[in-house]
């Protein structure tokens, strides 16, 4: 499993990937939507933990753009945006989870449990 | 009988003093100056009725019993008049030994008046068929009698010296009306000595009266200076009209000469009189005329003037300045407080002035809420003027009406070149005290338009941060993150790296000692991150107005005293704060959430801030140590919830209570407190948006209980 963790905050890119490589996952980080996208291209993830507030493209746009290139792509949102607005938005574009930051790392790997690895 | 003119003179002298004197005593019958005003009237009233009845008598017998009857009045005559004066000057009590002898005098003259040693008999003189004798007694009785006469005047002399202004002018009337009057009535005693003079002067006994009267009564008196002056043309002009026609009749003996001439002066009299009135008054008035114009000027300058402080200023200076006064004083009410405190002053002298107001509740304010216009210091009731509380002498006093609300007033001392105060001033003074009201009103206008243009640049201020709040929450929050991740990863690193190196720890003691620690820390860390979070949380939802304000909704009472307790501590920066809630188990209830959240939250803001003040008090008075203590309690009914909120905090005071839920009314002065609006808004949640009540029970330094009731809703 290939997950892609998409934040403008390096550090979170980092955390989060030496987080999955823990569980046994694959991960690569980006910290803007076009370089999310050059890497979507590249490494063709299963999983994108998308934030929402980005430098360049809104988060959501960039969902939008990786759905149009690899319908089946799975998404989890992480952001600070708590809003019903957007959180609906993401649903409807087929984002699977909307979480708020902060994360609790034991909450996430309940989710990647569910989610991800089935167990 | 035969009524000549000494017996109509007797009997007019009769009627113009009953008249006055009731006229005076009944204005105030308490009032010792118009009392013994009164009794002098009284006496002379006796005497000219006796003096009457002489003139008209029969036979000797009854006109000796009238003589001797009109001098038992006059006896007193001189008695009640020094008496009088007296009081006018203020000075009875120093003069009391002289009074109690000339009341000792009166009496024993009296008891010898009906003895042959006063009037011995009566006789023939000039064409008077019955005038009286001396008795042996009555020479000395007449010296004091005309002692007593001679010290009335004596003592007017020295403080129409010393006095200025109206009071001066009052006692100039007297002075001169008493010099006349008792000259006239002189007239009657040279006849009792064979001196063949008839009493021609008898009559001026009623002008004497009539002027006294007028000079008590009447306090704005016409500046004598102008009485004389119309008075001097009148005589000539009328007595003109009136005398003319009489010479050319006596002179040419054609009636239809002399009435055609009366005609034609008649018609004329009264233009040629105001003609030369207007005249004299003109050089008279000249000086006052001209800062009558001064004044009325200044007046329209004044609405100009947009600054309360300037205005002022301005008013006294104006006054005080122009008219030549000892001093002058404006007071005004600012911004509804319950007194009227000094605002400006000049003063020929320097004088404390930070203290001196006057409260709502004073009599003196409510005097002028009954009188509108200028009016005299000396006009009010006695009781008002004892508790005047101002170390000047005040002689006028204008007060500034917008409508019926008393703005403020102005007072003025005596005018400096001892001139009294005439009704043009006074004309002049409602003109003033019109546009004054008029400026002041401006002012306190412009200066809460300020105000409150303040408090909107506060408010937008305000608006602004809060719009920032998603922004600041939202930079926060990517902190926040960092820790939570931070925290998280140091635990799985150190989780993962046991797993791999049991072996190690095991052997380790301290290493396993470290690493338990670090496991605590990072603990720490992330369960710090959750409880920021959840302030953060709470503020922005208590910071967002959503359109959705007004929807109704079942929703949990714990939630809202949780975000209560959050907000509080954000407000107050301590960790702890003494609440208790007791929502019992079933807490939801039915209202508009983001209200009830608001007015929950100032409630027990109010709450814990009454015990905060509480706490003061107690370490102020070196008390054992207070326990603060705000419970919140949930109670429901069949179709009400009940929620209760109270404390042992400060409580309120009685005067308090009926004040508690006006808006901007506020115990604290704080400025974290906020503006005082917290209670006003709460019941205005409360009673409109959800038809409940809300009311409370406290009493001071015992604590207070809030109730809010709630209809259930489904």
């Amino acid at each position: 499993m290939k997950i892609l963790v998409i934040d403008d905050e390096v550090e979170v890119g980092v955390f989060l990937c030496d987080f999955l490589k823990r569980l046994g996952l694959e991960a690569e980080k980006a910290t803007c939507g076009a370089e999310a996208l050059k890497m979507f291209a590249l490494v063709n993830p299963d999983w994108v933990f998308l934030d929402l507030k980005m430098p360049d493209i809104d988060g959501l746009e960039v969902l939008r753009k990786m759905k149009e290139i690899n319908s089946g792509i799975q998404a989890l949102i992480i952001t600070g945006r708590d809003d019903e607005l957007s959180e609906n938005e993401a649903h409807s574009l087929g984002a699977r989870d909307y979480l708020i930051k902060p994360i609790d790392l034991d909450e996430l790997r309940t989710k990647i449990k569910k989610y991800i690895l089935n167990t | 009988m035969k009524i000549t003119f000494w017996a109509l003179s007797g009997l007019i002298n009769g009627i113009t003093s009953t008249a006055l004197g009731i006229l005076v005593s009944s204005k105030n019958r308490k009032n010792p100056l118009h009392l013994t005003f009164g009794l002098t009237c009284l006496s002379l009233a006796i005497w000219s009725y006796s003096y009457f009845f002489w003139q008209v008598s029969d036979d000797a017998k009854s006109a000796l019993f009238w003589c001797r009857f009109l001098m038992a009045g006059a006896i007193f005559i001189p008695t009640f008049y020094f008496h009088h004066v007296c009081i006018l000057l203020n000075i009875e009590s120093r003069k009391k030994k002289i009074l109690i002898l000339a009341y000792l005098f009166s009496f024993v003259a009296l008891i010898l008046d009906f003895t042959p040693f006063f009037v011995k008999s009566v006789s023939q003189k000039l064409w008077f068929k019955y005038w009286p004798n001396a008795g042996l007694a009555y020479i000395p009785f007449l010296i004091i009698w005309f002692f007593i006469l001679w010290y009335c005047i004596y003592i007017l002399r020295a403080p129409i010296r010393n006095t200025i202004g109206a009071k001066r002018n009052q006692l100039l009337y007297l002075f001169f009306a008493t010099i006349f009057g008792w000259l006239g009535g002189a007239t009657n005693f040279p006849l009792w000595f064979n001196i063949n003079l008839p009493p021609f002067g008898n009559i001026f006994i009623s002008v004497y009266i009539a002027v006294v009267a007028y000079a008590i009564v009447k306090y704005r008196l016409m500046d004598i200076k102008i009485a004389f002056t119309r008075a001097g043309i009148s005589l000539v002009v009328y007595g003109l009209v009136l005398g003319l026609p009489f010479i050319v009749l006596a002179r040419t003996r054609s009636g239809l000469l002399a009435t055609s001439l009366a005609v034609i002066l008649a018609s004329l009299g009264p233009l040629i009189y105001r003609f030369f009135q207007k005249k004299a008054e003109s050089v008279l008035l000249n000086q006052q005329r001209h800062y009558q114009r001064i004044l009325l000027r200044a007046a329209m300058g004044m609405v100009t003037e947009h600054n309360l402080e300037k205005l002022s200023k301005l008013i006294v200076y104006i006054l005080k300045r122009t008219i030549r006064l000892t001093f002058a004083a404006i007071f005004i009410n600012e911004r509804n407080n319950n007194f009227y405190g000094l605002k400006a002053m000049r003063s020929s002298f320097p004088i404390e002035t930070s203290k001196i107001k006057f409260g709502e509740e004073h009599p003196f304010i409510y005097y002028l809420s009954k009188n509108h216009e200028p009016f005299f210091f000396e006009e009010m009731p006695v009781y008002i003027k004892d508790s005047f509380n101002f170390p000047l002498k005040v002689s006028i006093i204008i007060p500034a009406f917008a409508g019926s609300n008393l703005l403020g007033f102005v007072f003025l001392g005596d005018k400096t070149n001892i001139e009294p105060y005439t009704e043009e001033d006074i004309n002049v003074f409602k003109i003033l005290s019109r546009q004054a009201a008029l400026a002041i009103e401006n002012c306190i206008f412009f200066k809460e338009s300020q105000d409150s243009q303040q408090l909107m640049f506060a408010a937008e201020k305000l608006a602004s941060i809060g719009g920032m709040a998603d922004g600041v929450a939202h930079q926060i929050k990517n902190r926040l993150n960092q820790f939570s991740l931070a925290g998280g990863e140091l635990k799985n690193e150190m989780e993962d790296f046991r797993a791999r190196n049991s072996e190690l720890i095991k052997n380790n003691p301290g290493l396993e000692k470290t690493f338990d620690y670090l496991e605590r820390i990072s603990h720490s860390l992330v369960e710090n991150v959750k409880r920021t979070d959840s302030i953060i949380k709470g503020i922005l939802d208590f910071s967002k107005v959503e359109k959705k304000e007004n929807f109704f909704s079942k929703f949990s009472l714990k939630e809202v005293t949780d975000l209560a307790y959050n907000l509080l501590m954000v407000k107050h920066e301590i960790a702890q704060l003494p609440i208790t809630v007791e929502l019992g188990g079933d807490d939801n209830i039915y209202g508009i959430k983001s209200q009830i959240t608001e007015a929950i939250y100032n409630m027990i803001d109010n709450a814990y801030e009454a015990t905060k003040e509480m706490q003061i008090q107690t370490n102020k008075q070196d008390q054992k140590s207070f326990v603060p203590r705000v419970e919140v309690n949930l109670v429901h009914t069949n179709d009400r919830h009940l929620i209760k909120i109270s404390d042992n905090g400060i409580g309120i005071k009685e005067e308090d209570k009926n004040k508690i839920f006006a808006p901007f009314f506020t115990t604290k002065s704080s400025y974290k407190s906020g503006s005082g609006i917290g209670v006003y808004v709460v019941k205005r949640i409360i009673e409109e948006n959800h038809k409940g009540k809300i009311w409370f029970v406290s009493a001071y330094l015992k604590g207070t209980d809030f109730f809010i009731e709630l209809p259930k809703g489904n």
